[in-house]
């Protein structure tokens, strides 16, 4: 506390209202004596201090609503309370004896009450349009009952495929042409045999009748033959160079991985996509894509799935009335480590494992 | 309940709800919109909901869902907003039907809902507290407080009048 002829009027206030320690009171004190010009202020201070007065509202009665309960004396001051009362049907038989002689003798309060009277809504006639819509038909319904499981369940069970890395990848996944097999279907190609499984981009050309060139096979071997006569390594050929290249920097790994080691180390080039217009592809040529670019995007994220299939689950809920439930549980990390499918034909609980 | 029920319980109580809702929110859209909604979830829980019990069951649901898409629209501010002491008379009135129409849209939101429940449905404070997730005493409170505001918004326009 440190008090001066500049901050005075604070620990003044502090005083009079009782909030300074008694070490502070004792430092006030010596200030004052210090200061005895400062005395008289504190006393004008003093008077300040409005005395209490004992004044009283008298009309708190009239003010108050009081719901008349069953023992509840009829009173002139709770007169509105009792019309609502008495339209209510809340009174006792006394009470309401005791209102009604009331009303006949005052016919002014009469006229009061048949003003509550009249704020007592009347029912109108409304009709809503939008009936005949609402009404379900049963056949529908056991159809649905019996749908809604076996579509939830055809769900449930892609969200594991998907999720679950140990289970075989469906065809679609297929489509993503692995090194090593791109590399063998090379290798058989420059040996002259045609490729044993077409590349989609072939077949969606060979479907849409767009000029294909094709390969003579003879015309084939001998541009084969050519190369070897000039030396020109194939493409089998430097890819394994390149692997020795590898080994010779210390990167050694064994001769069945050399494909691997290319892909690892070097960036392949986005490959552009034929131009092809999309009206011209095939039905299972467009799903193909659009599950592969789905497939790309939501691979490992298994919130993601969940989510899909929790929400499909719900609509197919909404739309046929029933209560199949998809729950995930998770382990420590929060990751989820299985689901569990309930519905009134079909439960299942799967693992999802996870790398 | 069984789907027979159901389409009986859109006969029975369709009207009713409409016409609480309709007064409640005085927007026929949202009226039309609470129905439908309101009758979706009866169907989803068709199993579930005792066919004795299914009105009440109808009201609680539709009242529920008529705030929350007030609240979602934003209109539940302006909606709740009691205009119980503005008693400008503008327009010329034809019938107390009207007048208390005119009244009950200044009540505040809980006051008018209770008032509904009980004049049209003729619902007891037990069922009403039911539906509103109101204590049977708060029911009464508000029922006796709005039919005072009704009443005295009767006096001040028969004055003006």
């Amino acid at each position: 506390m440190n008090i001066n002829r500049n901050n005075y009027e604070q620990y003044f206030l502090d005083h009079l209202e009782g909030r300074l320690s008694p070490s502070e009171e004792e430092i006030l004190h010596r200030f004052l004596k210090f200061n005895p010009d400062l005395t008289k202020e504190l006393d004008s201070f003093r008077l300040q201090k409005l005395p209490a007065e004992d004044i009283r509202f008298d009309g708190k009665e009239k003010l108050r609503k009081i719901i008349p309960g069953s023992e509840d004396p009829f009173t002139s001051d709770n007169f509105e309370m009792f019309c609502i009362a008495y339209l209510e049907g809340d009174l006792t038989e006394v009470q309401k004896i005791e209102f009604e002689s009331y009303i006949d003798l005052n016919p002014r309060q009469a006229a009061k009450f048949e003003l509550f009277k009249r704020a007592f809504l009347i029912p109108g006639k409304y009709k809503y349009g939008g009936k005949s819509a609402l009404k379900k038909s049963k056949k529908g319904i056991i159809y649905l009952r019996y749908l809604v499981p076996v579509a939830a369940a055809a769900a449930v069970f892609l969200m594991v495929v998907f999720i679950n890395p140990d289970t075989e990848k469906p065809t679609e996944m297929a489509a993503f042409i692995e090194p090593e097999k791109e590399l063998n279907a090379a290798k058989e190609s420059i040996k002259g045999k045609l490729p044993v499984q077409e590349s989609s981009t072939l077949k969606v050309i060979r479907n849409n009748k767009a000029p294909v060139p094709v390969m003579d096979i003879k015309k084939a071997k001998q541009i084969n033959e050519k190369r070897k006569q000039q030396e020109i390594p194939d493409e089998l050929d430097r890819r394994k160079e390149e692997s020795y290249t590898l080994a010779r920097l210390g990167l050694e790994r064994p001769l069945f991985q050399n494909v691997n080691v290319k892909y690892d180390r070097i960036v392949p080039e986005p490959v552009n996509p034929p131009s092809v217009s999309i009206s011209s592809l095939s039905l299972e040529e467009m799903a193909r894509q659009q599950i592969q670019r789905i497939s790309r995007l939501i691979e490992n994220d298994d919130e993601l799935l969940y989510s899909i299939a929790s929400n499909g689950l719900k609509e197919l809920n909404r739309v046929a009335g029933t209560d199949a439930k998809l729950m995930a549980s998770k382990d420590e990390e929060g990751t989820i480590s299985g689901i569990h499918f309930r519905s009134r034909l079909l439960n299942f609980t799967a693992p999802v494992n996870q790398e | 309940m069984t789907v027979e029920d159901y389409n009986k319980t859109i006969d029975l109580y369709a009207d009713n709800l409409y016409r609480f809702i309709l007064k409640n929110s005085r927007n026929e859209e949202l009226a039309n919109d609470v129905v439908q909604e309101t009758f979706e979830k009866l169907w989803m829980k068709i199993e579930n909901v005792d066919s004795k019990k299914v009105k009440s069951y109808l009201f609680t649901a539709g009242y529920h869902t008529m705030l929350d898409l007030l609240k979602k629209e934003n209109r539940h501010a302006e909606f709740g907003i009691s205009e119980e002491y503005s008693y400008k008379h503008e327009e010329q009135y034809t019938d107390i039907g009207e007048l208390l129409g005119q009244a009950l849209s200044r009540l505040p939101e809980i006051q008018r809902t209770v008032i509904l429940l009980r004049d049209y449905e003729g619902y007891s404070y037990e069922e009403i507290g039911e539906v509103t997730g109101l204590k049977e005493s708060q029911v009464k409170v508000y029922i006796y407080r709005g039919r005072l505001h009704l009443k005295n918004y009767l006096v001040r326009i028969e004055n003006i009048i």
